[in-house]
């Protein structure tokens, strides 16, 4: 099934650029690029985004 | 974003977005990949070149279709798209190469000001974080969105 996707902050509902296609969700539980996401590990457990940056500012922990 | 964007199909959780690049070596279709990590609520962004008969994706390819800006701006939208979705979570990003990391770094400096109206945006140093600085080398990215 396709539809429009409404972002306001793009304006989509002016001018649509998302369209939604149940077809690609086929893919979303694929791990598309280990290496990367293997990057992202290494970087949470040897320079943790949200304890460096939490001595700085004030973040919000997802 | 007011720089001109490639039309985007998305699947329906908004984790997955296809688009197809047009310039002067021929069209390439794109797909952009926000992937969980170990960590709850952070997702590797991954942008690849996808083959429409096999599935591979390529993540190392070098087009170079001269649409660089063009591209830039349509993963930005998908970012818009994913954290309409999911607005608490933390995207990290990091280009499959150096170069194409500096490459990132350059197209988020030129259009920082923009970004900077909806996304906190930090970038990684060798053993630290920081907010974003301009024209500042970084080994990858973390990006959220503004709650307002």
């Amino acid at each position: 099934m396709m539809k429009v996707l409404e972002i306001s902050k793009l304006d989509t509902k002016r001018k649509p650029i998302i369209t939604i296609d149940d077809n690609l969700d086929k893919y979303s539980d694929i791990i598309p690029c280990q290496e990367k996401v293997d990057k992202a590990n290494h970087m949470l457990k040897t320079n943790n985004f949200f304890e460096k940056m939490g001595l700085k500012e004030r973040i919000t922990k997802p | 974003m007011s720089i001109e964007k490639y039309q985007i199909t998305a699947n329906s959780d908004q984790k997955v977005f296809d688009f197809v690049s047009i310039g002067p070596n021929g069209k390439f279709h794109k797909r952009v990949v926000f992937a969980k990590t170990s960590y709850e609520g952070v997702f590797s962004l991954n942008l690849a070149d996808f083959d429409q008969n096999s599935g591979y994706l390529d993540y190392y390819s070098i087009s170079d279709n001269g649409d660089r800006d063009k591209i830039l701006a349509t993963v930005v939208s998908c970012l818009y798209a994913f954290f309409n979705e999911y607005p608490k979570v933390y995207v990290y990003a990091t280009g499959s190469t150096t170069v194409r990391t500096r490459l990132y770094r350059m197209g988020m400096s030129k259009y920082y000001e923009l970004l900077e109206a909806d996304f906190n945006v930090f970038g990684e140093l060798e053993d630290d974080w920081e907010r974003f600085e301009k024209n500042k080398s970084y080994k990858a990215f973390m990006v959220s969105i503004k709650q307002k």
